[in-house]
């Protein structure tokens, strides 16, 4: 099966690459997003800024794991996904992540997190309930398709720490952008 | 039975967190009694520091039939119990360590400010069953709210 396979290349990848400990990852990120928290006033603005950080994370850690994870081409959109669940959340986060819930047309699906390495200790407290603590792998997502040629939203749509029990985060394809080489290359 | 009445965790400057185990008579004279009978008693915790090579600091103070017991983290946290005569120190360091490894987990919370009594996240305002076991086995507790 497609699956199993991308879980095999996802524990080879993972193997391969140098780690890190988990917990001074965990508390880097907790410094970091505590320090936004404190620099901006609002909620919103902190989630946006996460995401923005995570889409500048993406658009240069696509082209590492390309090269690392040595896979073919993916065939299509569905593969993709497979892709990025199974391989590359497993080889830089340590998770593989599921994928469900498929729409009809096949453009937008989810992906499901059993437990969520960056917010090992984390408890958020009541006034910061709308927090998407870990906003930063919806901005990596997005912006690793768009480097791929895939123009996509990513929202949070379960958080194990504002009490659901899985953490879901919902892939929109908006749009497939084309190659384009720019104005001065065109033939006229 | 209860066998213990108050549990204070004092930080560099302030207490951390105290809770109150005595039965619900709530008698304010004796509860003003017990916090002073805690807060002299960290004098002593300083001496019994330079004696004692272990975290565990035993019964660091008496006042009449009430002991303290403390443990000191090596951050210098003190956890400090106020209770009868106990025999068996084994519970009282049981206890302790338990508590040390969720306060650990708490202090590495991102959303928690070191060193102080203001801890935001909900779980930390009552002392939840299931993370305090030894609590239970010392005493039913009745928790006061933390101011924030």
């Amino acid at each position: 099966m497609a699956s199993r396979s991308a879980q095999r290349a996802g524990d080879v990848a993972w193997a391969r690459t140098p780690k890190v400990n988990g917990e001074l990852f965990a508390l880097t990120y907790g410094a970091m997003v505590k320090r936004l928290v404190e620099d901006y006033t609002e909620i919103d603005e902190v989630n946006e800024q996460l995401e923005k950080m995570g889409y500048n994370i993406g658009i240069r850690l696509v082209d590492e794991f390309l090269a690392k994870a040595g896979l073919p081409p993916c065939q299509g959109f569905q593969e993709t996904a497979e892709v990025i669940a199974k391989v590359a959340f497993r080889m830089f986060l340590g998770v593989a992540a599921d994928v469900t819930s498929w729409n009809s047309e096949a453009t937008a699906f989810s992906l499901l997190l059993a437990d969520n390495p960056l917010a090992e200790f984390v408890e958020l407290p009541r006034q910061y309930k709308t927090l998407c603590y870990s906003n930063v792998l919806c901005g990596v997502v997005r912006g690793a398709l768009e480097m791929i040629q895939y123009r996509v939203e990513v929202t949070f749509l379960q958080d194990v720490l504002r009490g659901d029990d899985v953490n879901e985060l919902r892939v929109e394809l908006q749009e497939v952008l084309s190659e384009d080489l720019g104005e001065q290359y065109k033939d006229d | 039975r209860r066998r213990a009445d108050m549990f204070v965790i004092v930080g560099r400057s302030e207490p951390l967190y105290e809770l109150e185990l005595s039965g619900g008579s709530g008698a304010s004279a004796s509860g003003n009694l017990d916090q002073f009978i805690i807060h002299s008693a960290l004098d002593m915790v300083d001496t019994a520091l330079l004696q004692h090579t272990s975290l565990f600091l035993r019964t660091v103070d008496s006042f009449g039939e009430k002991f303290v017991s403390a443990y000191v983290t090596p951050s210098h946290v003190k956890f400090m119990l106020l209770h009868e005569r106990n025999k068996n120190e084994d519970t009282i360091k049981a206890f302790f360590q338990e508590v040390q490894e969720l306060f650990v987990k708490i202090t590495l919370n991102p959303f928690y400010t070191y060193d102080t009594g203001r801890n935001p996240a909900p779980s930390w305002s009552h002392p939840h069953p299931n993370r305090c076991p030894n609590l239970l086995c010392l005493t039913r507790p009745v928790p006061r709210p933390k101011p924030n």
